[in-house]
């Protein structure tokens, strides 16, 4: 009950119980709540006239890393006797240090800083405003509203530096970058042999060959280096990412997109991102830095999520990424995506899977015993047999152990062999 | 500074009316006083902030009560002002608790304690007067009157609650 009306009714009864009684004294009675009644409401806050800034020390930054909110508050009204003023945060926000809430007497053109420190795991945290109550001093009236004080924290997924990575895809662009294009021209990997042009440098010469032909002459020609369309799809379904209802290999998947798509767009290609979860989200394609934040934006937007229609990877818009491009999916994987990625790859899209090892995620927090053992057996042998179809169908896999640094094991599987062995066909 | 005002509030309200009952012969009544005055103090430590409510409403029964059976006024005021006091005292440590550890405590205490303190006095002043100055009236003047002034403070109430407009 409101405390106004509360003291209102014990007002009324003692003065219609002066009155049945007929008694002047309990009609006094009344009179010091009438006098705590009207000096609250005389002092009741007319309005609720605020200004406030908000100042973030940095509005992208990792997880975990402490953030300072500064707020700055002017009392543009008048005084406020009571004023309860709470920042509206993420629950997922953690406070360091200071406080969000904050109890204070404003005087008509007074100005306070309040400031607090956060830190979040990652994610997108927008800032609404304000939620202000202002009271009497004696709490009988209160006004309350929300003041709009927009700002953002982008909790950015970290990134592993990945060296250059070696994929091949059907189709590249005109520009220059580092994915053989299967076309000859300036270069560095030996491409094969043509008749001596006009121009060509005497380096380029194949003294040997031109000695076999007494009027010709053969220079060498090497395999151009292009950049390519790249699409990174990130499956952020409930299905593949949650096991015991709390763990999740999401958080390993987001690291795994954030590397490639920085080792991928800092060799030169044009990089997209589709986020397939709740819903879609995609992130147009783009070259360079302002790309690179691009997708660590969408990153930080990304969450798992369930929904019927997109459960199955079969909605996967392939519209969006043009033809003969390359794609890489980074899921746990499920036996139902197997038909979905070979579909891919029958298109013409060169599909590459990087799936964070769900069996060997799981087992981590599993007792070890001999039926837990018997059942990791058995749906290793599963996974096996899922990879295997995914590659005899023409789609490169990595397989990652998450127990095993990310970085390390794109270098074993994905990584450029040196000059040296690339010179004789060798692999590391 | 609150808790204190607070306890003594309490006890204020409760010594008084277990002082008049127990004068006035009524020593079981008064016993109950006390035994709810420990209560009372054990929900504020508890913070129990609905307890306060019917606190008020009990202290201001048994004040009314007592002067209806014709014990001293004096008591009786005390005992419902230190509840009313310790009522508001209550909701201010609880609304105290949102205040972060920067935020200026000592001044909201001092602040409130001081209002309360006029009114508080102001209460007891008019009251008092109130209590001296006896004039006859009829009782359907004092019908009137009172009417006259339930409808005065609900007039004021409101105008007070659209902001004095």
């Amino acid at each position: 009950m409101r405390r106004s009306l509360l003291l209102s009714l014990l007002i009324y009864g003692l003065i219609l119980f002066g009155l049945l009684t007929l008694r002047g004294d309990i009609l006094t009675l009344s009179i010091p709540l009438v006098i705590y009644l009207l000096s609250g409401l005389l002092r009741a806050p007319r309005e609720i006239n605020l200004n406030v800034e908000r100042k973030l020390s940095v509005e992208r930054t990792g997880a975990d890393m402490p953030v300072r909110v500064t707020l700055h508050i002017t009392n543009a009204g008048a005084t406020l006797e009571d004023v309860l003023i709470t920042d509206k945060l993420s629950p997922r926000l953690k406070i360091l240090d200071g406080s969000a809430r904050h109890l204070l007497h404003l005087a008509k053109g007074q100005t306070v800083n309040l400031t607090y420190t956060v830190s979040g795991p990652r994610g997108y945290y927008p800032f609404p405003g304000l939620r202000v109550e202002a009271r009497d001093h004696f709490g009988l009236v209160s006004r309350e509203g929300t003041i709009p004080t927009p700002g953002q924290l982008f909790v950015l997924p970290s990134v592993l530096r990945l060296k250059q990575i070696a994929i091949r895809t059907r189709k590249t662009r005109v520009y220059s970058g580092t994915i053989p294009a299967r076309v000859g021209g300036p270069g560095v990997e030996f491409f094969g042999l043509r008749e001596y042009q006009a121009g060509d440098s005497p380096r380029w010469i194949n003294w040997r060959a031109s000695a076999r032909h007494a009027f010709s002459m053969y220079s060498n020609e090497f395999e151009q280096e292009r950049v390519a369309d790249i699409g990174i799809v990130l499956d952020g379904r409930l299905k593949t990412n949650i096991f015991d209802k709390e763990h999740s290999l999401f958080e390993y998947s987001i690291m795994a997109v954030a590397a490639m798509a920085d080792v991928l767009l800092s060799q030169g290609n044009r990089v997209g991102l589709l986020d397939y979860g709740r819903y879609l989200r995609w992130t147009f394609p783009g070259y360079g830095k302002i790309q690179r934040e691009r997708i660590l934006q969408a990153l930080a937007h990304a969450q798992i999520g369930s929904n019927t229609v997109f459960s199955e990877l079969e909605y996967i818009p392939t519209r969006l990424f043009p033809s003969h491009s390359q794609i890489i999916l980074v899921s746990p994987l499920d036996a139902d995506d197997v038909h979905v990625l070979v579909q891919l790859r029958a298109r013409g899209y060169q599909v590459m899977v990087i799936s964070p090892d769900p069996i060997a995620f799981e087992l981590s927090y599993l007792p070890k015993n001999e039926p837990v053992d018997q059942a990791a057996r058995l749906l290793r042998m599963e996974r096996k047999l899922l990879i295997h179809k995914l590659q005899r169908a023409g789609i490169q896999v990595l397989d990652w152990d998450i127990s095993q640094p990310f970085d390390q094991v794109v270098k074993r599987r994905l990584g450029r062999p040196p000059a040296l062995l690339r010179a004789i066909g060798g692999q590391i | 500074m609150t808790l204190f005002a607070f306890v003594f509030s309490v006890l204020m309200s409760a010594g008084s009316l277990a002082y008049a009952y127990n004068t006035a012969g009524f020593v079981m009544l008064a016993r109950y006083v006390l035994v709810f005055a420990a209560l009372w103090l054990f929900a504020g430590w508890k913070r129990w902030t609905w307890f306060s409510a019917i606190v008020l409403l009990l202290s201001l029964a048994l004040a009314g009560f007592g002067l209806w059976v014709e014990l001293s006024p004096g008591w009786m005021i005390s005992g419902a002002l230190g509840g009313l006091l310790a009522w508001d005292l209550t909701a201010f440590m609880r609304r105290l608790r949102f205040a972060a550890r920067t935020d200026d405590l000592r001044g909201l205490e001092r602040r409130h304690l001081a209002r309360l303190t006029i009114v508080a006095l102001a209460g007891v002043f008019l009251a008092s007067i109130a209590m001296l100055v006896r004039l006859e009236f009829t009782f359907e003047w004092v019908v009137l009157l009172t009417l006259i002034a339930g409808l005065g403070i609900t007039q004021l109430v409101s105008w007070l609650r659209r902001g004095g407009e």
